[in-house]
């Protein structure tokens, strides 16, 4: 076991040595957004940041799961995650998402109001790609409100997934770091730091 | 003996230690617990995955707030040092644990400054031992400074993290001694998270861990803060006055002793809310002691950057590994001993946070080969002082407790020592390797994490507020498990010692 998990440790350093920094991919850039999504991705669509409905939980419906789906496939690809974190398709959809929708405070109603934005868009864009593209990494010239429709899907779904990401294994994109903030390193009683250590 | 009744006031580790040794030893028929704050789920799978992605945990709300403290919130910060829930402090407390030295026992005799403690070292050393064993601490027991008497910590070290290594090169070029693994209440659960203000397997000591919640004889009441003791006697507490929390209702109830495990702070409130006809002045101060001699410890830092961090160095675990005793000795004792730690913790790069705002991977990774910094940070021994003190403010606080009035001036010792400490520390930095350009001091306030006296142990009534087995003088039914006990603060966090002492007055109980 100790063998195999170093193997896994040599591979995966290996990995980040063999993109390096120099040629690490920027995120997706979006073309310039129409004015009239500017106006709907701006449009206030609730009346305070906090989660709408906390209180009703239950199972998200597929379609929702779906959608929110394709929102960290986007972020995966715009960052080069996918090699270090292989099964965060399960991660997020039976692991985050039905946390989040089962106990209170409950994302339910506002994960499926934003999967109802992403099926919007995307099906106006005629991709989901793009719509992810625009909603995660669009650049506007004002201030996202909270209240906001962008608002949401970028507090709720962009930072949480992304902290969620890095936290599952995603952090070792970036340097042979061998533990971070969320990362279930293992115990540091055993044979196989959690940690870089000293090594000498 | 056999007691009906017992009050113990505060949930934290003393409250704990005492109901647990109340109830293991069958010295109470019935015990209750009283905390004015709020149960906060602990351990929960879906609060933790918050905590992950959101930063938030379930005992956010329960601090301190600015507006609730009177007198100037810089010179004795309050908001952020406690936590008013069940639990206490421990629910996000950082687990340093250090033991006091021989010394720290004999300030008075030592410099002539505040009191001797009525006990030394060796009486609370047993106690130490069995309070790392309660507190699951993580230590080097081949370093004896202070001494161990040959005791084994209950787990071994997390070993130095990699970025350890320019720190222990530079304290090894500089000849200094009494540096090794610091001493953490992280146990063979912790899976290393790197989130441990809260933590999701109970890796890191928090006193609900050790909350007796199934016995039969205990009863907890949370949101209850007490707001008096009824005397029967000079002599004799007849019980207390709370508020139920839950319906605003104020309450008597009647106990045969009563345990005031609250800190430092509402400890030294509680007497003095509890004015009588016997005690005008409140419980316990007819000397004038109580809420008096308040002192905690002054944090400084130093901050430097290498040139470059090719490696990619970071600390990876969210506490500190290493601690130097170096100035933590008989020699400093008159100028104020200085502890400190090499104090990184997790990554110093967000890197969700920096990916989620627009920046590139490329940025990211560049961020993390960049100028490497290294901190560290400690505390300097600061002196008490009786016109440094905390009275009652006036209405109450969210928690229905009494407001708090802090006067506090920081002595002028202590802010030369706070320069020179910043001097050694730019010192050990230089030698490890950082840019003289890039180093950065810190000098903060004392906080009321550390915060002790305000019902100091003497052995004459006239000098304090408790004896050494902690009981009020002059109160036979009154004992107090606090911080605000400690004559002194020493140079090093005071759970470990807090605990060791519960232990060692339930033990004479």
């Amino acid at each position: 076991m100790q063998r195999l998990l170093l193997d896994r440790r040599q591979v995966l350093a290996g990995l980040v040595g063999a993109v390096g920094a120099a040629s690490l991919p920027l995120p997706a850039l979006s073309a310039p957004v129409p004015d009239d999504l500017t106006l709907w991705l701006q449009e206030t669509v609730t009346a305070t940041p906090e989660l709408r409905a906390p209180d009703l939980t239950g199972a998200p419906a597929d379609a929702v799961t779906s959608a929110l789906l394709k929102a960290g496939e986007g972020m995966t690809r715009a960052w080069g995650l996918d090699p270090f974190i292989p099964d965060w398709r399960t991660a997020i959809s039976s692991v985050l998402v039905p946390a989040k929708c089962q106990e209170r405070p409950s994302y339910l109603t506002e994960y499926a109001a934003i999967a109802a934005d992403i099926e919007w868009l995307a099906t106006r864009l005629g991709d989901h790609a793009s719509a992810i593209d625009i909603l995660s990494f669009a650049v506007f010239p004002e201030p996202i409100a909270a209240v906001a429709r962008l608002g949401r899907y970028r507090a709720f779904i962009l930072h949480e997934f992304a902290r969620f990401l890095i936290a599952q294994g995603g952090f070792r994109r970036f340097a042979p770091l061998q533990n971070y903030a969320g990362f279930m390193g293992g115990p540091f009683t055993g044979p196989d730091l959690p940690h870089r250590g000293l090594g000498r | 003996m056999t007691l009906g009744a017992v009050a113990i006031v505060g949930s934290g580790v003393a409250g704990t230690t005492v109901a647990n040794a109340l109830l293991d030893g069958a010295k109470a028929e019935r015990v209750v617990m009283f905390e004015a704050g709020p149960v906060a789920p602990m351990r929960v799978w879906r609060s933790w995955l918050d905590h992950v992605t959101t930063g938030v945990t379930p005992y956010d709300g329960n601090e301190d707030i600015p507006t609730e403290i009177d007198g100037d919130p810089k010179a004795f910060l309050v908001p952020g040092a406690r936590l008013m829930a069940v639990g206490g402090s421990t629910l996000h407390w950082g687990g340093w644990c250090p033991r006091f030295k021989p010394e720290d026992f004999r300030l008075q005799s030592n410099t002539g400054k505040a009191l001797d403690w009525p006990f030394d070292y060796a009486a609370l050393a047993p106690y130490y031992d069995r309070a790392e064993k309660q507190l699951r601490v993580a230590g080097d027991g081949q370093r004896n400074d202070p001494p161990r008497f040959g005791s084994a910590f209950p787990v071994s070290p997390p070993p130095f993290a990699q970025k350890d290594g320019p720190i222990l090169d530079a304290l090894a070029d500089l000849g200094l001694e009494n540096y090794g693994a610091l001493p953490i209440a992280r146990n063979g659960d912790c899976q290393t998270t790197g989130t441990c203000k809260y933590c999701p397997v109970g890796g890191r000591y928090d006193a609900t861990m050790d909350l007796p919640m199934d016995a039969p004889r205990f009863t907890l009441r949370d949101r209850a803060p007490v707001i008096a003791i009824e005397m029967r006697t000079p002599a004799a507490a007849a019980g207390l006055h709370y508020l139920d929390g839950r319906t605003g209702e104020s309450a008597f109830e009647a106990f045969d002793h009563i345990f005031i495990c609250a800190g430092a702070i509402e400890s030294a409130k509680l007497l003095l809310a509890s004015q009588n006809a016997h005690w005008p002045e409140g419980l316990g101060n007819r000397t004038g002691h109580v809420g008096r001699h308040l002192v905690a410890h002054s944090l400084i830092a130093a901050t430097g950057a290498t040139r470059a961090n090719p490696d990619a160095m970071e600390q990876e675990l969210d506490f500190p590994t290493l601690e130097c005793r170096a100035f933590d000795t008989p020699e400093h004792q008159g100028e104020g001993k200085f502890y400190f730690v090499r104090d990184d913790r997790g990554s110093r790069v967000d890197l969700a946070k920096g990916l989620a705002e627009g920046r590139s991977p490329a940025e990211m990774a560049a961020q993390l080969v960049g100028p490497m910094r290294l901190s560290l940070s400690g505390f300097i021994e600061e002196f008490a002082s009786a016109e440094n003190r905390l009275t009652l403010g006036s209405g109450r606080n969210r928690f229905g407790l009494p407001r708090t009035r802090i006067a506090y001036r920081t002595p002028d010792g202590t802010q030369a020592a706070k320069r020179k400490w910043v001097a050694k520390l730019d010192e050990i930095l230089l030698a490890a390797g950082v840019e003289r350009s890039s180093l950065q001091p810190t000098f903060r306030n004392p906080r009321a994490d550390h915060a002790v006296a305000t019902c100091r142990m003497s052995l004459a009534p006239a000098d304090g507020v408790v004896d050494g087995d902690c009981r009020v003088h002059d109160c036979d039914n009154v004992t107090i498990c606090s911080n605000a006990v400690f004559p002194n603060i020493s140079a090093v966090n005071p759970t470990l010692t807090l605990t060791a002492l519960t232990l060692k007055v339930m033990d004479g109980f």
